[in-house]
């Protein structure tokens, strides 16, 4: 395509956008998908900090993999290099058994005495290796990893914290996934609405530009053009928007709240390593609905 | 040129609007289809131009296979040929020069040839000092001239008219068909549709006449095949 035709292209975009006509169409369907942005935004920000929530708990609890009493100097040193080797393990330190029983020890303070009977040979606690997993939605097959392993007496696993963050994660998933579909959905009838009247009002252009032989590819690219247009737009606003809203909510929360909110601070995903995600999200969602719904508005017309 | 084999056109669910049209147009040749309302002298345009599909029969113009052409080549078709309608379809938010230069802008010719290219199309048809008016302020045979001037934007082999006098008053009709002469003298074939006889017989050109979807004459059937 020549430049001056893609200029003229874009400036017929444009003008599908902002033409006096089409202003207030353009305007109300702006506002309904930044709505919708909006309401994305939020959800997705919510799922995201619901996630690092989780893996925040998550972090905190330990899998215990108790070494049985028999277990060769080999088996553990096995052991030792199957859990560096796994993915699923943030990090994970061994403790023999004379540590554990120091520990033990530490524990009872004053009465630690008490416990001086059962050192050497007769120490009845076993060693064992403290692991922390990197995500605790991954803590069954990983434990059933660790209890495959030669040497190990038993597991011990947080499986019911586990199962009450797989819930909220699922929920916060799924819940997510239902009111984007939907707001997607909402969002390109918008879309493809306000781009069919700017279409019916061109209708007359539209048949001129067949009979003289313009391209279907010609003829559509600037209604792709002000689809692409409200998408940025709106993109745009719920990106400003979004962003003061949750840098004072992020301040709020670490500098103001207090009790459990404060606690909330310690998860809270900085803005600094969510706007980008934001941006993409925001971006890729506007363009995708500007550009898919002008192309679904257009399809009848393109017929002749 | 044109040539349509055995062209049946079923409009659903049954409205059979041409029946078996073999006719053949040269090009150069200067040809009127004459026929009343519901001949199908429309019908016979829209199947040149690929706006509609023939339901039987082959229809070739200028070389491209109308029954066989695919969809994207359509428009490149369509650029070998001109077509003004009676109620001429200019833009009425844009002047004459803007009305012919839209035509080659959405096909994708640089401004500077359309820059070049308009100014002597509209003096061709006698426009040159109306390039800045806008549809309404000019006649309907004005207003014709420009419809006439932008189906010559690409120099076309072939110029259709779809009963280009049939809004404007008997003087201004003249003014139009010695345009479309000269266009032809100049070696673009060109096919008139109309209802008007008499303009068909003061022309004294090539005439097909259409009645119920069939040919019922052609002036030049004579020596040729396929025509009644
Ligand atoms: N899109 C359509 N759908 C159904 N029937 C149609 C369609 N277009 C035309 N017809 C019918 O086909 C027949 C021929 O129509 P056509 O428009 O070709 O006639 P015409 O000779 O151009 O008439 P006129 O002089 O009134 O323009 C008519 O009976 C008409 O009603
Ligand atoms: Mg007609």
């Amino acid at each position: 395509m020549k430049f001056s035709s893609f200029k003229y292209l874009l400036g017929q975009g444009w003008n599908n956008f902002s033409g006096k006509g089409n202003r207030l169409m353009s305007v109300a369907s702006v506002g309904v998908v930044t709505s919708c942005l909006i309401l994305v935004g939020v959800c997705a920000s919510l799922a995201l900090n619901v996630n690092s929530f989780v893996q925040y708990l998550g972090a905190q609890n330990e899998v215990v993999i108790y070494v049985a009493d028999t277990a060769s100097d080999a088996e553990v040193a096995e052991m030792n290099a199957q859990l560096t080797a796994d993915e699923d393990i943030a990090s994970f330190v061994y403790v023999s058994k004379e540590q554990a029983l120091e520990e033990q020890m530490g524990y009872m303070g004053q009465y630690a005495s008490l416990l001086s009977g059962y050192q050497g040979a007769n120490n009845p606690l076993p060693a064992s290796f403290r692991v922390h997993l990197k995500d605790l939605t991954r803590l069954e097959p990983a434990s059933m990893r660790f209890s495959a392993m030669g040497g190990v007496d038993y597991v011990s696993t947080p499986t019911e914290l586990a199962g009450v963050l797989i819930a909220l994660k699922n929920t916060t998933y799924y819940a997510g996934m239902a009111i984007l579909l939907i707001l997607f959905m909402v969002s390109m009838v918008v879309i493809s609405n306000t781009i069919r009247l700017t279409v019916f009002a061109r209708r007359r252009e539209i048949g001129i530009m067949k009979y003289v032989g313009a391209t279907n590819g010609f003829i559509q690219f600037p209604f792709v053009v002000e689809g692409l247009i409200i998408g940025t737009v709106s993109a745009f606003i719920t990106f400003a928007l979004l962003s003061g809203g949750y840098i004072y909510l992020y301040n709020y929360i670490t500098t103001q709240a207090a009790g459990f909110i404060a606690m909330l601070s310690l998860c809270m995903i900085p803005y600094k390593d969510i706007w980008y995600i934001m941006l993409a999200g925001f971006f890729g969602f506007g363009w995708f609905i500007g550009g898919v719904g002008s192309a679904l508005s257009m399809r009848k017309y393109l017929k002749v | 040129m044109i040539d349509f084999k055995h062209v049946t056109k079923v409009y659903e669910p049954k409205i059979t609007a041409l029946r078996d049209v073999s006719v053949h147009i040269d090009k150069g040749e200067f040809v009127f289809v004459l026929g009343h309302s519901g001949a199908g002298k429309s019908t016979f345009i829209k199947l040149m131009l690929r706006e509609e599909k023939a339901t039987k029969g082959e229809v070739v113009v200028n070389g491209y296979n109308l029954s066989k052409i695919k969809e994207k080549d359509i428009p490149y078709m369509r650029r070998t040929l001109g077509v003004v309608f009676q109620d001429f379809r200019l833009i009425p938010n844009l002047t004459a020069y803007e009305n012919i230069a839209f035509a080659m802008r959405v096909t994708n010719i640089d401004e500077k040839e359309i820059k070049r290219r308009v100014p002597y199309i509209l003096n061709l048809v006698g426009l040159a000092g109306k390039a800045g008016k806008l549809p309404a302020q000019l006649s309907g045979g004005e207003q014709q001239r420009v419809a006439l001037a932008r189906a010559l934007v690409h120099n076309p082999d072939l110029v259709i008219a779809d009963e280009p006098t049939g809004n404007i008053d008997p003087q201004l009709s003249i003014e139009i068909m010695e345009l479309l002469k000269a266009i032809n003298s100049t070696g673009t074939t060109v096919v008139v549709v109309t209802h008007e006889h008499d303009l068909a017989r003061r022309y004294a050109r090539r005439t097909i006449e259409m009645r119920g979807g069939v040919i019922v004459r052609d002036t030049a059937a004579r020596g040729r095949e396929g025509t009644v």
